[in-house]
């Protein structure tokens, strides 16, 4: 077989990743233990769905405009991780969760994950699907309104935005913020993070959504994959330092590899 | 559908489709193997369309809960919604069959007349969001603040013809700032979400993510 032009390393790197990643999901079922940076927004979650069920409201959960057949579904499938960990804290503390998303084919997931959440909590009976999973629409703004009114006449205790997010952040954020309720927003859009940064409580940046998807799990075999992302990070700063001291010797690092 | 057909069966599928797409994307294939990878592409959007249908259901399940309870504050924003979509899933319905397709007038009518300028202005409600946002952010409490104020009017005035009124300098300084700080900050964020997909592939190829286990 034989490479498109240009991606052959590329495709080291990631069958690097693959490896290094499957290598510490083993190690980690056969005991080994990694520590794990504390992400406070994380952190923040079981505070947030706490205070929602001390001021008796709801919880409100949204994924962003992304969806599930794109680059940004694996965004989209770290907020679901996300939401099934909502919803079994739910679950625990008797809370109301209403999650709202624009995409038609989320819905059984979605349906399944607050359901299990529940479930898995002893309390089944919380679980009612016409309140709790929301449908909206898959057209931008009028998905942006429809968080918005729900936002405003449920007025959640604690707002959680996970996902792929684009215009509709600030709109979601700024609306949060508006309600009172105890704000955590994460995605890895990088244009849309200052907005979650400027108007929540707790964002996770970046990366970090795909980190508390795995903590979410609470599986120390998904935890551990998080060090291979490590030991890319380190390998993409090695490649940035060659290439910056090869930069001024005429060599293009970044051509000379990926084009 | 046995138990290990219902666990299994899905996530074969997964992991066949997403080994075939990596092949096609990293390697060389043949044509007729390419054309086949159009085809799972497309079958995306089949299926995306069927799941409308779903969604449209969905949609009216809770809020005819609604309309029927008489929830206040709640249900005639539901009737709004339920009548809006019946006549314009019906105004579809007879464009599709009567041969006209999206261009019906009743259809293009309630596109053109009130879908596009409802949309146009929830977006246009983002400026005021901006606004306050930006609010909070420029308070200058201390020099971080002040710097995160400089930076924020030297971008808003470079990328205004206002701005370039007032000194020229605002432009090129702007994409000076955007070029280099702004790109450097995005860079590392940009890498690590990509680590961070990567590994997210690797657990959905392996069944490792949370919503499929057991």
């Amino acid at each position: 077989m034989v490479f498109v032009a240009g991606k052959g390393v590329a495709f080291s790197l990631l069958l690097i990743l693959f490896v290094l990643g499957y290598y510490y999901m083993k190690a980690a079922e056969r005991g080994k233990r990694y520590p794990i940076r504390r992400i406070r927004a994380f952190e923040a979650i079981e505070e947030a769905v706490g205070r929602a069920v001390e001021m008796g409201r709801p919880i409100h959960f949204t994924f962003g405009y992304g969806n599930l057949y794109s680059s940004v579904a694996p965004q989209y499938v770290a907020g679901i991780a996300v939401l099934s960990y909502i919803a079994r804290l739910a679950g625990k503390y008797g809370a109301r969760l209403i999650a709202t998303f624009g995409v038609p084919e989320a819905i059984p997931i979605v349906e399944e994950i607050v359901r299990e959440g529940y479930r898995s909590a002893g309390r089944p009976e919380l679980f009612k699907p016409e309140d709790n999973v929301r449908y909206l629409t898959n057209m931008q703004f009028a998905y942006a309104s429809a968080v918005q009114a729900t936002l405003i006449r449920e007025r959640p205790g604690a707002n959680i935005m996970v996902g792929p997010f684009y215009a509709e952040s600030l709109i979601f954020a700024e609306t949060g913020s508006w309600t009172g309720a105890l704000q955590i927003a994460g995605t890895a859009r990088e244009t849309q993070i200052p907005f979650f940064v400027l108007a929540c409580d707790y964002v996770f940046i970046g990366e970090e959504i795909f980190a508390a998807a795995a903590l979410a799990s609470g599986d120390p075999a998904i935890i551990a994959t998080i060090r291979s992302q490590d030991i890319g990070k380190l390998i993409a700063l090695a490649l940035i330092v060659i290439g910056l001291i090869l930069l001024p010797l005429g060599v293009n690092l970044g051509k000379l590899l990926f084009i | 559908m046995s138990v290990v057909a219902r666990r299994y069966g899905p996530q074969a599928v997964i992991l066949i489709m997403m080994l075939f797409l990596i092949v096609t994307y990293f390697f060389v294939m043949p044509k007729p193997v390419m054309d086949f990878e159009s085809s799972v592409i497309k079958w995306g959007s089949v299926a995306a369309g069927f799941a409308m249908i779903v969604g449209a259901i969905d949609i009216l399940r809770y809020h005819i809960v609604y309309l029927v309870r008489r929830t206040p504050g709640q249900w005639f924003y539901s009737l709004v919604l339920v009548v809006s979509l019946l006549i314009t899933a019906a105004a579809g319905t007879i464009g599709i069959v009567t041969g006209v397709g999206t261009t019906y007038a009743p259809f293009a009518w309630l596109y053109n007349s009130i879908y596009v300028p409802a949309q146009a202005t929830i977006y246009s409600i983002l400026v005021f969001y901006i606004a306050s946002a930006s609010f909070r952010a420029f308070r200058v409490r201390n020099a971080p603040a002040l710097l995160l104020l400089i930076t924020g009017l030297i971008v808003m005035f470079g990328n205004t013809s206002l701005g370039y009124v007032i000194w020229p300098g605002f432009t090129p300084l702007s994409v000076w700032l955007n070029k280099n700080i702004v790109a450097a900050a995005f860079r590392p964020i940009i890498i690590g979400a990509g680590l961070g997909i990567i590994i997210t592939g690797l657990r959905t190829i392996l069944g490792r993510e949370l919503y499929r286990r057991e």
